[in-house]
């Protein structure tokens, strides 16, 4: 392969993988901008989903329906059932510490992480859960780039679901809502917010995000396991902080960046460094630019 | 007339510090009444607990003839009709003008979240709605060439006003304004007056601390005066212009103070 061709090979590949981080990073990005505190369970709830998106498609290929129909459906369902286990966690983890200050959170985040973890490992095992179509062989070239038509997939879902996102904050009262609540949530209150019903609307939506995004992998990869929200989690924490945490196009945007970043360091530097290079950068950003690529500083809040 | 808002018995412990004393006091329909007395008296302490920021440790607010408010949660409170604005600004500082006065918007009105992944017109006329009574406001308030600018970049006197339209927004039966004229300088002042009385006029009754005691005796149907956590008079505001309790409490040093 011309070196240009795997450089251009490594960006639609990085740009694939960061478009994942993307949507989980939204997850991670909206919950901080509301109350502040970096779900740690976040990448959980990802592997749960992709685990919800691979056995709802078996059981509808199963009774018959053809792929074409069965994927979507599987990943509709994915996001419903996902977004309840976010709403579960943010009622059961999070809502009775919502006074508790920063730390106890934190720590009820940690803990729901790992029950979340272990609660899948009993239930589902601890094999490999192979994805019941397989998808990643097919695909098309462009010039010396290959795209498999999953890539394709993933790059065309993640990129509606940003613009949906993006018009669903910016536009309607519900985003508005969102917004406010972020600023300043006992001012929103005051003026007639139900804040807490926000706040489980901002889990619902994170959840839902994160659980496309664990369905997309499963049919890019054709596999997860009950440990495959650890990594996922941690890269797209990374993608947030480095896009601004709190900021949604910051989390699109670093969530593409990291992904490109870190595909182009496998391609040119070799595949094991590729975590090496993201955390690195996470580290470099953390002290030259704290705020994030596309963040604001702003004073604590009191 | 009847009554709009009978606060019983209130009474708001901190620990060891009792911010307010028993406190009772009852707005009726339509009137504006101002709560008044030195700073630290417990004037805003009586505010958040009638819109629920804080819930009272002893006593009851009641709407109208016998709605129970006390024990609400704020955004409940403020459906019910009782609003407020602060004596710090507390826009949303990173909204539009006209969109901080939308989120007023928010407990009058109900598009979920189905309704605007899914878009139908009922849905978007809503929205339209929402964004052309926000509009309304703003020109009612005096702010409609500022409608899309930053409310953080928004002059002072601005940003009071807009304050206001954000509450106006939600509708309420009672408006409680806290310190509505600081830091305002007298054209403005005498702006605030007139648009204070505009709103009684809506058929809204307001609830009002201030410290400007021309503001207050030129537009006060009655004044109630606090001091240390208790009302220690109400009335008129001749009445309580003559009261040598007040006068001894606090218009003693004010008096003489002007806009």
């Amino acid at each position: 392969m011309i070196p240009g061709g795997q450089f251009f090979q490594q960006i639609v590949n990085g740009l694939t993988v960061g478009a994942v981080y993307a949507l989980i990073a939204l997850g991670y990005t909206m919950v901080y901008g509301i109350i502040e505190l970096i779900n740690f369970a976040h990448g959980e709830i990802y592997m749960i989903g992709a685990y919800i998106g691979t056995i709802a498609a078996a059981l509808l290929l199963g009774a018959g329906l053809p792929a074409a129909a069965a994927i979507p459906l599987a990943i509709v369902a994915a996001a419903a059932i996902t977004g309840l286990y976010g709403l579960s966690a943010e009622r059961i983890a999070y809502r009775p510490l919502r006074k508790a200050g920063r730390l106890a959170p934190l720590i009820s985040a940690l803990g729901l992480s790992i029950f979340l973890q272990q609660y899948v490992l009993l239930a589902q095992g601890a094999r490999d859960k192979v994805f019941p179509e397989e998808i990643t062989s097919s695909g098309f070239t462009l010039g010396p780039v290959r795209v498999a038509f999953v890539q394709v997939l993933i790059l065309g879902v993640a990129a509606l679901l940003m613009v949906a996102l993006q018009a669903f904050v910016r536009r309607t009262r519900m985003g508005r809502a969102m917004r406010c609540a972020a600023q300043d949530p006992v001012m929103a209150s005051l003026v007639g917010v139900p804040v807490d019903r926000v706040i489980a609307l901002t889990f619902i939506i994170g959840s839902a995000l994160a659980a496309v995004a664990g369905v997309l992998v499963v049919m890019y990869y054709g596999k997860v396991n009950y440990l495959a929200g650890y990594t996922a989690g941690l890269k797209a924490f990374t993608a947030a902080v480095l896009g601004g945490i709190g900021n949604i196009p910051g989390a699109m945007v670093g969530g593409l960046f990291l992904g490109v970043v870190e595909s182009l360091a496998a391609g040119y530097i070799g595949g094991e460094y590729k975590d090496v290079v993201a955390f690195v950068m996470l580290v470099v950003v953390l002290i030259v630019r704290p705020q994030g690529l596309l963040g604001v500083r702003v004073p604590d809040k009191i | 007339m009847a009554q709009a808002l009978a606060i019983q018995n209130l009474t708001m412990r901190f620990d060891g510090l009792t911010a307010v004393d028993h406190a009772d006091l009852s707005l009726q329909d339509r009137q504006i009444v101002s709560l008044i007395g030195p700073n630290g008296a417990g004037k805003t302490t009586l505010f958040n607990c009638v819109t629920g920021h804080y819930a009272p440790t002893e006593g009851t607010v009641h709407l109208g003839k016998d709605e129970l408010l006390s024990g609400l949660p704020p955004h409940t409170i403020a459906k019910k009709g009782v609003v407020r604005t602060f004596q710090n600004i507390r826009l949303f500082p990173a909204m539009s003008a006209v969109e901080n006065v939308m989120v007023g918007r928010h407990c009058r009105t109900r598009a979920g979240v189905l309704g605007a992944l899914l878009g139908p017109p009922s849905v978007r006329r809503e929205e339209r709605a929402i964004r052309e009574r926000a509009r309304e406001l703003l020109a009612f308030c005096g702010a409609a060439e500022y409608e899309d600018q930053q409310a953080r970049n928004l002059p002072y006197g601005v940003q009071r006003r807009l304050e206001i339209a954000r509450a106006l927004a939600a509708e309420p039966k009672i408006l409680c304004l806290d310190e509505p004229a600081a830091g305002m300088n007298p054209r403005e002042t005498a702006d605030l007056i007139a648009l204070i009385t505009t709103i009684r006029g809506l058929g809204i009754t307001v609830f009002l601390i201030e410290h400007h005691m021309n503001v207050v005796m030129s537009i006060s149907d009655r004044v109630a005066v606090m001091d240390h956590g208790v009302k220690i008079a109400e009335g008129t505001p001749d009445q309580v212009q003559k009261n040598p309790a007040v006068i001894a409490a606090y218009l003693g040093e004010a008096a003489g103070s002007g806009p």
